[in-house]
């Protein structure tokens, strides 16, 4: 089943952008540049979700989100650039669904439209991530090697989602830092060193393992097949 | 331990000054009312002697000592008929007691020989002057004698007088406390009435310290409080407008950050995981939104020294034609654009003293801010003039109108007419905060007229 996303922004190489990595994602994407346009094609599409900036032309992105919240429940992200404002908008007052501060990855746009989409339709979705014989179920936080439950910590889940999520692509440790523990950690790159290493020793432990976190030397790590 | 408030001084001080004056007052009061007392005693006296003196002398000349004390005794003068000399022999004895009047002769040797007491006869006579009034007793031009009047201060009208200054001292005494009182009440007042607004003006000053910057004052009563409270408040609101000023400038930048960035951050990731192709095009966006970025961060500079007042000028005189030359590149973008674009100069016009690079800076912000308004057919039109001390400088397009409740904001940074805060021109809103900073640096000003027909922006700098 196709998921029609409906992105609202109106700087247009940021919009382009989105598209693209959306669409990279899987999801169909229907783009508009204003307020009303959005009104528009939201009640003759239905989408499945509203990405909305909220800094629109002709009609703000709050307007439009209290519009649409007077009838129905669309499941809306909001983009803002003003972190102030984000108690508002998640708040009974406006109902946003889930928020992202400029600047965000578009990686993790994806993640929070995902994490929305099972939410709103828990049944549809199946949300394993399998790499090989390695098996990450992000619901229950489980990770398996075969049929083996790898005892991983929080930190350790996160960093095997992200890796397992983009085989072969290689995540420099800032990369990693960031996503795991939020944007206030610079600086401490060399600690994710020690939850790989923790990782690669459970997974290894595991000895029927057909994946491995590989080292690239002076960048960071990535997820490959293989012993 | 706390000093003594400013109330309790006012008020002792006001006490303290109540009971001086007070003093002041009595003391003198005092004084002079034993003066008058003693002078009018010593006239009395004087009036006495001048009674008696003829009758004695007389008396002495002729009888000599002999009787001269019966004479003293028997006072034959009546108080109450001063001055009509001999012959008023009525028997006033309660009336010399009640005067306390004491008269004494004494002989060329100072021997007593009469007193109306009887008590010094016989012995030499030793006065103080000041107790005594003396005149002298005479026959046939020579001093025979000498009479004395005595008004002791113990009795008659000396107590009367005691009595006065102690009824005077009584009451001055309770003048005091009662002006005491009075100063207390009135300090208590006035202590109130002052040390109340200082109250309320060192629990504000307390608070825009804690920076509390929403403070402000409504001080009554008296013209220096009132002032004081004005000035206060005014105090308040521009530490307040500094404030705010400064918070929203950080969230402006934060927001005008953000949005590249995005951008910045989406592409990278896109090369990253391969769904955006690292092509030379591609990496020339990078690099644009770079630059932008590197520009927005340029102008947060010039911003900054534009609102600290530190804009350093490099003044140097120069033909009008340099500064035409520079403008070249913007009259090719108005030619790509289709924009008919005019440049009219005063003829006479040949030198400009400025400083070159930021004059050029004031033009291309205003140039580049009509290219992004103008209207259909568009026409742009900088203008050059000679206004006595200064050069006036107009930028004319035939853009969209200004709103009228816009115009005092145009000048602010990150300020656009239109709230989406749409990036679409590269007009970041700094552009016209900057070019008036830089005008004012100049000694001049800059301001807008916005009608249907044309947007003008006009600045002058002085020459």
């Amino acid at each position: 089943m196709e998921t029609v996303i409906l992105l609202v922004e109106d700087e247009k190489k940021l919009r382009d952008m989105l598209i693209a990595h959306l669409q990279q994602e899987g999801f169909v994407v229907v783009p508009a540049a204003d307020g009303m346009e959005a009104l528009h094609i939201w009640q003759e599409i239905k989408p499945d979700l509203l990405v909305l900036d909220l800094m629109l032309p002709r009609l703000s992105g709050w307007e439009v989100l209290k519009i649409i919240r007077q009838k129905d429940n669309t499941p809306v992200l909001v983009l803002t650039a003003r972190a102030e404002e984000v108690d508002k908008l998640l708040g009974l007052e406006l109902g946003a669904d889930d928020y992202m501060t400029k600047p965000f990855s578009p990686r993790e746009l994806s993640a929070r439209i995902k994490a929305i989409l099972r939410r709103s339709r828990p049944t549809v979705q199946n949300t394993q991530t399998v790499f090989r014989n390695l098996r990450i179920d992000p619901e229950r936080m489980e990770v398996y090697v075969g049929d083996m439950l790898l005892p991983l910590t929080v930190t350790e889940f996160k960093i095997l989602l992200l890796l397992t999520d983009s085989p072969g692509q290689v995540f420099s440790r800032l990369q990693i830092l960031e996503r795991v523990f939020g944007d206030m950690y610079e600086g401490y790159e060399r600690t994710i060193d020690t939850h790989i290493s923790n990782l690669r020793h459970k997974i290894e432990a595991a000895a029927i393992s057909q994946v491995s976190i590989k080292t690239v030397y002076g960048v960071g790590y990535k997820m490959t097949a293989g012993e | 331990m706390a000093k003594a408030g400013l109330a309790k001084k006012i008020t002792t001080t006001l006490i303290t000054v109540a009971i001086i004056s007070v003093l002041i007052t009595a003391i003198p009061m005092l004084l002079m009312t034993r003066q008058q007392f003693s002078n009018y005693i010593g006239k009395y006296d004087q009036a006495m002697l001048q009674q008696w003196q003829p009758i004695v002398a007389e008396y002495y000349a002729q009888n000599g000592s002999n009787g001269l004390q019966d004479l003293l005794e028997s006072n034959p003068m009546g108080g109450s008929s001063m001055g009509n000399g001999r012959g008023m022999r009525r028997g006033e004895a309660g009336m010399r007691s009640k005067q306390g009047q004491r008269l004494l002769v004494t002989d060329m040797k100072g021997i007593v020989l009469a007193d109306s007491k009887g008590v010094l006869l016989g012995q030499q006579a030793e006065f103080d002057p000041a107790d005594v009034s003396s005149a002298p007793l005479l026959a046939e031009y020579q001093q025979i004698g000498t009479l004395y009047v005595i008004s002791p201060l113990g009795s008659g009208l000396a107590s009367l007088e005691n009595d006065f200054i102690t009824r005077l001292t009584g009451s001055t005494v309770v003048l005091a406390i009662f002006m005491a009182m009075m100063a207390l009440i009135l300090g208590l007042l006035l202590g109130k009435r002052v040390s109340e607004p200082l109250g309320e003006l060192s629990i504000a000053i307390h608070n825009v310290a804690r920076g509390k910057l929403d403070q402000r004052l409504d001080l009554h009563g008296d013209q220096e409080f009132e002032q004081l409270g004005h000035d206060f408040n005014l105090m308040a609101q521009n530490l307040e407008h500094a404030e705010q000023n400064r918070r929203r400038l950080t969230a402006d930048v934060s927001h005008e950050l953000r949005t590249p960035l995005t951008f910045l951050r989406g592409q990278l990731e896109g090369m990253q995981n391969g769904s955006v192709p690292a092509s030379a095009e591609n990496i020339f966006y990078l690099q644009d939104e770079v630059i932008r970025l590197s520009r927005l961060v340029k102008e947060l500079d010039d911003l900054a020294l534009v609102e600290n007042h530190a804009v350093k000028l490099n003044f140097s005189t120069f033909p009008v034609t340099e500064l035409l030359d520079r403008l070249a590149p913007v009259s090719l973008a108005m030619q790509d654009k289709g924009i008919s674009f005019s440049i009219a100069v005063e003829k006479d016009l040949q030198q400009i003293t400025a400083d070159l690079d930021r004059l050029l800076q004031i033009l291309l912000n205003l140039l580049s801010n009509a290219m992004q308004h103008v209207g259909e057919e568009s026409i742009i039109k900088l203008s050059v003039q000679r206004q006595q001390d200064f050069l006036r400088f107009s930028v004319m397009n035939n853009g969209a109108v200004i709103p009228e409740e816009n115009m005092p904001y145009i000048f602010e940074r990150f300020y656009r007419v239109d709230d989406s805060r749409n990036r679409r021109e590269g007009g970041m809103g700094l552009g016209l905060a900057i070019a008036k900073g830089y005008a004012e640096a100049h000694h001049g000003k800059m301001w807008a007229e916005s009608n249907v027909q044309a947007t003008t922006f006009f600045f002058t700098i002085a020459q």
